[in-house]
């Protein structure tokens, strides 16, 4: 398979990228050369982090907020971050009224939280402004959980629409029939509107079309083990992930004399040829180790053109 | 005649509850799983051997040092994983049915039988009393609920037999463990 990120750029259906994979190897720096990538290709194109540790920032060097800001010095690339409890607590101020004990029992939801930041940014973020929408995950985990969430608030508003069909008339004695703003019939309706949207949103992110997912790790047996890990979930949710970047390789010098950094290649090497026995159908960039911090356009630039040139001829660029 | 037939009765039926319902359902789906394999089980412990073979490969594979064919055999485990306990999920309700049908058949075996007997021979005399041995008040209750007064009823019959084995079992248990704690 073509060892570059050019299968993504060239689907221009794609309308969601998301990038993850375990923390520290790389996903912000990758997803942040793919974005730029697709800004050259597929016009108007928005990266968004949802990792509360957010580093667009600093690999942008540039202040982002909550709102899509485009980047300095990248036509049609924009970037946001959004922080998922900031996000539900701004919810809750604005849609959640006095009555704490309906919160309660909404919240008491796995999951629910994520749900509603995430309609929060389908709403802040006109999905028509932008060509395609690429997502810089929090490491793995949480990535997963994200993606899961239309399923889960399915269940859940379907188990409290049963218990309000038994039981409404009881919960509205003791937890107050409330006004049109704050009963707990106006809580359903937000939560129904909120499993629609991400119905809607699941439905897309299941469309290999629409969505895919790029797997970042470095040749090491924990980020191997999470990587498979996460490729055989992502493949049960029905979402399409077929790119892998093997980020952070130790390229030698012919005459290297380095050992520790011969002894790493060596290693290095031997789970590489795993991954490419393993995933005999995947696309698989190999990007080298580089001297310094990939921060700033021009870096990311530099960087990002690895990606679509493929790395097979192995060569340590200078930035 | 009546009069040993009712206590075989007794006898079988204190025989039969004697035995748990979860021992004797183990018991009945052994013989029935050996001897009559059902497609359904065929399948389960087919999946269950493949199971256990992967899982032990598995073991035996090198995560780090081969991590291809571990993956690998860690797919086809999760796999097989799935459909081993859709499979388990199924032998378990055939398993709940037949749990099911030993408490019916260990009911009418027992209860149900006793009770049908006695019924059944509620207007026979089981054995006539001697005139005058007991006070007319007494024969009325031997007699309960519909023998001709003077003899026993099946009903009295069986209580009376039950009642002296289940003080005779009493007796028996409690020496043997006073003899146990010597």
């Amino acid at each position: 398979m073509d060892p570059s990120i050019n299968s993504i750029l060239e689907t221009d259906t794609l309308r969601w990228v998301f990038v993850g994979g375990k923390g520290g190897v790389g996903k912000t720096t990758n997803s942040c050369s793919i974005a730029l990538q697709l800004s050259k290709v597929r016009g108007k194109t928005l990266i968004i982090s949802t990792d509360p540790a957010h580093n667009l920032s600093d690999a942008f060097n540039q202040q982002f907020g909550k709102d899509p800001r485009p980047v300095e010095g990248v036509p049609n690339l924009s970037a946001m971050e959004i922080d998922p409890q900031a996000t539900i607590e701004e919810f809750l101020q604005r849609e959640g009224g006095e009555s704490s004990t309906l919160r309660d029992l909404a919240f008491s939801i796995p999951g629910v939280d994520e749900a509603i930041a995430f309609s929060e940014v389908l709403k802040r973020v006109n999905t028509n402004d932008f060509d395609v929408i690429v997502f810089d995950t929090a490491p793995t985990g949480h990535t997963l959980r994200f993606l899961q969430f239309p399923s889960i608030i399915e269940k859940a508003l379907a188990k409290i629409k049963e218990l309000m069909g038994s039981m409404g008339p009881m919960l509205e004695t003791f937890m107050g029939k409330g006004d049109q703003e704050n009963g707990i019939f106006s809580m359903m309706s937000k939560l129904d509107e909120i499993r629609e949207t991400t119905l809607e949103v699941n439905k897309q992110f299941r469309d290999p079309d629409l969505t895919t997912f790029v797997c970042v790790c470095i040749a090491e047996f924990l980020s191997l083990y999470e990587t498979e890990r996460m490729i055989q979930e992502l493949t049960s949710f029905g979402i399409d992930t077929n790119t892998i970047i093997v980020n952070q390789l130790v390229l030698p010098e012919p005459d290297e004399t380095c050992k520790r950094c011969l002894a790493r290649a060596k290693l290095q090497n031997k789970y590489l040829t795993q991954i490419y026995e393993l995933y005999e159908d995947f696309h698989i960039i190999e990007v080298p180790l580089l001297t310094d911090e990939v921060r700033g356009v021009d870096k990311l630039e530099k960087f990002s053109e690895m990606l679509v040139s493929g790395t097979k001829e192995k060569k340590l660029i200078s930035l | 005649m009546l009069i040993a037939v009712l206590v075989l009765l007794v006898l079988l039926s204190r025989y039969v509850k004697s035995f748990s319902n979860g021992v004797l359902t183990e018991r009945v789906w052994q013989i029935k799983t050996k001897l009559f394999p059902s497609q359904e089980y065929r399948e389960f412990q087919e999946t269950r051997d493949e199971l256990m073979r992967l899982r032990k490969e598995r073991a035996n594979t090198s995560s780090q040092d081969n991590f291809a064919k571990w993956a690998r055999l860690d797919r086809e485990y999760q796999r097989v994983k799935k459909i081993y306990d859709a499979k388990n999920n199924e032998v378990g309700s055939s398993r709940q049915k037949l749990s099911t049908i030993v408490r019916v058949v260990k009911w009418l075996l027992s209860t149900g039988l006793r009770t049908g007997t006695m019924i059944y021979f509620r207007k026979e005399p089981v054995v006539w009393l001697p005139h005058g041995m007991l006070p007319s008040i007494g024969e009325r209750i031997v007699a309960m609920p519909s023998a001709p007064r003077g003899s026993v009823s099946a009903s009295f019959w069986v209580f009376a037999v039950d009642s002296t084995f289940s003080t005779c079992y009493g007796i028996v248990k409690f020496l043997k463990t006073k003899n146990d704690k010597k």
